[in-house]
């Protein structure tokens, strides 16, 4: 059952397979739970979102057209959905400007001692979500921009102009302890 | 930057979601089988136990011919299902299998004075007609180990509340 892909196994998901469904949960929950990790920086909340997600498979499993498109897919644009939900009651991704990113606590000034990996992690949570997105799908899940563009429900052109920005902002604010270093 | 970028992005992989998410959802896998399962098979288990439980007994057929039952005992099915106001629940009716027109249903034994049913299944069965006399069915004389078809309502646990005969009994 572990070499047969997602779209094959939908059959049996569909009628409450747990070794398929088990199977499918190892293979894509830790795409999906870092999804979540990026996009909510809550620990918590994306196991409730990788939760969430993996119960609506179950329920509508049988419902998946395998030949229209990927389960991964389907489980991304599902994440999605439950992470817009959380990131919007927390006012953090709707009403925000692309180039609006400036966080509330300068970090260059809490990170003057730190490494640059130590400033970086710091530094992306501080990112608008949509940057956030960007590094999740195409950084750290090493899809192309195709894939990312499908997923985040925008033309390649964004993506790639999005990940662009991303990496200029991070390092226009590491910018300080790069020089320190270098 | 970018080897930055790829440190972080290689450490990130090592997340993943907590083991707890995976039992949580395995035990609700195993809860919504369990279910699908069972809405098939209560009714045809609750009908088939009901049959072995009076088969037996209506072969031992009485030897004096009991008095037709008045139809003072019957209980319309409405009535059972709908039950006390205010709180009227929705009533799911399943509609039964084609036959002949039936007959208003007879409420089962301690069914008769409890809360209305939220959701029913009917099962379509044969009974001995001695049984069904018991329950004050208008059962004709004679031929008392012959079975007759019924409508048996099945609550949500499986449990029968009320019968029906399908058609007049001569």
């Amino acid at each position: 059952m572990g070499n047969r892909t997602d779209e094959e196994l939908l059959p049996a998901l569909s009628q409450g397979d747990e070794a398929a469904f088990t199977v499918v949960y190892r293979r894509r929950q830790g795409a999906i739970y870092r999804y979540a990790l990026q996009m909510t920086g809550s620990a918590e909340t994306a196991a409730e979102v990788t939760q969430e997600v993996f119960l609506a498979l179950m329920r509508q499993g049988g419902r998946l057209d395998g030949e229209r498109g990927t389960v991964l897919s389907w489980l991304y644009a599902v994440a999605r959905r439950q992470v817009l939900k959380h990131v919007a009651v927390e006012k953090r991704y709707e009403g925000m400007p692309e180039d609006e990113a400036e966080p509330a606590v300068d970090p260059r000034e809490e990170m003057e001692n730190a490494d640059l990996r130590e400033q970086l992690r710091a530094l992306i949570p501080t990112l608008p979500a949509v940057f956030r997105e960007v590094l999740a799908l195409c950084v750290v899940e090493e899809m192309s921009y195709g894939e990312a563009a499908r997923i985040a429900e925008v033309p390649e052109g964004t993506i790639r102009s999005r990940l662009h920005r991303a990496k200029a902002m991070l390092a226009e604010r590491m910018a300080p302890a790069v020089r320190r270093v270098l | 930057m970018d080897r930055q970028l790829r440190e972080w992005a290689a450490e990130q992989r090592l997340e993943s979601a907590p083991v707890s998410v995976e039992l949580v959802l395995r035990r609700e896998l195993r809860a919504r089988r369990w279910k699908r399962r069972m809405a098939w098979t209560a009714p045809i288990a609750a009908a088939a136990a009901l049959a072995v439980f009076f088969w037996p007994q209506a072969k031992q057929a009485p030897a004096v011919e009991p008095a037709p039952v008045a139809a003072r005992s019957i209980e319309p099915a409405r009535e059972l299902l709908e039950g006390a106001k205010p709180a009227a629940p929705v009533v799911r009716r399943v509609r039964p299998p084609q036959g002949p027109a039936p007959q208003p249903f007879v409420a089962v034994g301690a069914w008769q004075a409890v809360e209305p049913i939220e959701r029913a299944n009917i099962v379509r069965t044969e009974l001995p007609r001695a049984t069904l006399a018991r329950f004050g069915m208008p059962v004709g004389a004679g031929r008392w180990a012959e079975p007759a078809p019924v409508d048996l309502l099945l609550g949500e646990d499986g449990t029968v509340r009320a019968i029906r005969l399908v058609s007049s009994i001569q």
